[in-house]
């Protein structure tokens, strides 16, 4: 049994350390004082120079901690209210949920532009995981995605820890102004969960990651809307706001919609439901009945020696006599 | 009359003494149940510890929830493992008197968030040896995701009843408690992460 849960943590170390999300490898480590920095690189993809005077915006979403030995995230306050779980900052709408939740919000970022050789630098930055997002009045002739870079990282090659970052953000498209090409998106809404939902939902609509429209899904609509006569130059997204309290929201792309599914999650049947555990005020009760044991066990030698010594030394009076 | 009186006290004196034994089997009776539970519990736990291991399943960063895996229709967050005092038990993801009788419960917390309280009766194959630790034992903790969490004592202490408030987060990243000999206070193990995890 040893050796087999030997074996067992050995591969869960190396599980760990092979374990990855975007285009980094986080593993554990102490996080203790250490600050780390995140240097951004704009180059035009066509031409492969590098771009001036791009400003992006640095929102600081979540802390990192260490996980034994691996590496968790918490989301800051008041992110943690956006409720939107992740299996890893692939996932292209963690990026813009977060966006939206921070715009609509006004939560504080830094903004920096980038220098002549096309390079920002963010520095002095607690571990954690960053929403970086262009600013895209200074974007005008092409589209780079926000995304999530996280400090520290861990590097397979040389074993070690990294805290300076260096992360190329992708420039997605060339805007083509002159297209005239029209689109359409389609967002429907799902719910998962056995209890009564939410009458409605606001959904909004996303032109290069901007907020443009909102609209409230419900019944009424058949909780879907279509967006008609979309230009093709832009980039469309989809993204529910104030997602309800209890629900993990996630979504699915496919072609042209967009599903978001709110889930509940909820207790699985087959398993047994806790008594009511609600004791306000008071820390478990863990004890056996223990101290009775040596009361009642001295008390009762305590009464039947004197009972024996009354018997007994009556007996004997009574002899002497 | 002097006889009289003296069988009385002999009889309430067997009685008392009865009653001790009795509680006495009971308690070592209710200890042996929740021992041998234990040892048929860890058995499974550990085997699907090793299944999910196997497991390409994609880690969630975000997720402070820890995975949980039912087992004889109870769920379970992993098992605690105490060198010092041979101690290997599994730990129930939720708590109430009927699974405190049966295993360690969580009482509060995460290891994702390093706040977890974790609650058991004082039978000796529990936490009825949790009193002889000192500062700087070692406490492992394996979640059921399989990864092992090692931390050191730091502080023993006893701890009213309503004392909550000192052991939900409290910048401990493990507590551990069960109740004294006499029941009416705490014994609190708190810990705090080992070298340099």
């Amino acid at each position: 049994m040893k050796t087999k849960r030997f074996f067992a943590s050995l591969l869960f170390l190396i599980m760990t350390a092979t374990m990855c999300f975007h285009a980094f490898s986080p593993v554990a480590s102490a996080f203790s004082d250490e600050t780390g920095s995140i240097s951004l690189t704009i180059t035009d993809s066509q031409t492969d120079e590098t771009v001036e005077n791009v400003a992006f915006h640095l929102y600081h979403v979540a802390t990192a901690r260490k996980l034994g030995t691996g590496i968790t995230y918490k989301y800051n306050d008041p992110y943690d209210e956006c409720n939107m779980q992740m299996r890893s900052f692939q996932n292209e709408h963690l990026p813009l949920h977060l966006l939206v939740f921070a715009v609509e919000r006004s939560l504080n970022y830094t903004r920096l532009v980038s220098d002549a050789n096309g390079n920002i630098v963010f520095d002095n930055l607690t571990p954690g995981a960053y929403l970086i997002v262009p600013d895209y009045e200074t974007t005008p002739h092409f589209t780079i995605s926000p995304f999530i870079v996280s400090t520290p990282l861990y590097d397979e090659v040389s074993g070690e820890w990294v805290f300076d970052i260096n992360a190329t953000p992708k420039i997605e498209y060339r805007v083509p102004t002159d297209t005239q090409e029209m689109t359409y998106i389609t967002v429907k809404k799902q719910w998962e969960s056995k209890t009564e939902n939410p009458d409605s939902v606001t959904v909004s609509l996303l032109r290069d990651f901007r907020k443009v429209e909102t609209v409230t899904l419900s019944e009424e609509n058949n909780w879907s809307y279509r967006w008609d006569n979309l230009s093709k130059k832009y980039a469309w997204n989809v993204i529910e706001e104030n997602v309800p309290d209890g629900y993990i929201v996630s979504y699915d792309t496919s072609s042209n919609t967009v599903v978001i599914t709110n889930e509940k999650p909820f207790d699985d049947e087959t398993t047994t439901k806790p008594e009511d555990t609600t004791i306000p005020d008071e820390l478990i009760e863990t004890g056996q009945l223990n101290w009775p044991v040596p009361v009642l066990a001295t008390a009762g030698l305590l009464l039947f020696s004197l009972g024996w010594a009354m018997l007994n030394l009556g007996k004997k009076t009574n002899e002497e006599q | 009359m002097k006889k009289k009186f003296a069988v009385t006290f002999m009889v309430s004196g067997i009685i008392c003494i009865c009653v001790a034994v009795a509680i006495l089997i009971y308690n070592n009776a209710e200890s042996k149940k929740a021992q041998q539970y234990a040892v048929t519990v860890m058995d499974s736990i550990v085997n699907v510890i090793s299944e999910n291991e196997q497991l390409d399943y994609e880690q969630d960063p975000f997720d402070t929830d820890m995975l949980t895996t039912e087992i004889d229709g109870y769920e379970y967050i992993g098992y605690l493992l105490i060198p010092r005092i041979n101690m290997e038990l599994p730990v129930m993801a939720q708590w109430d008197y009927t699974r405190l009788k049966l295993s360690p419960c969580r009482y509060y917390g995460s290891v994702k968030t390093d706040n977890l309280v974790i609650a058991a009766h004082n039978y000796r194959s529990q936490f009825g040896y949790l009193g002889n630790l000192t500062e700087g034992d070692i406490v492992m903790f394996t979640d059921m995701e399989g990864k092992t969490f090692t931390y050191e004592v730091t502080v023993v202490e006893l701890l009213q009843p309503t004392d909550t408030g000192k052991v939900k987060d409290t910048g401990d990243d493990l507590i551990l408690y069960t109740c004294n000999y006499r029941g009416d206070a705490r014994i609190t193990v708190r810990c705090c992460r080992a070298g340099n995890q």
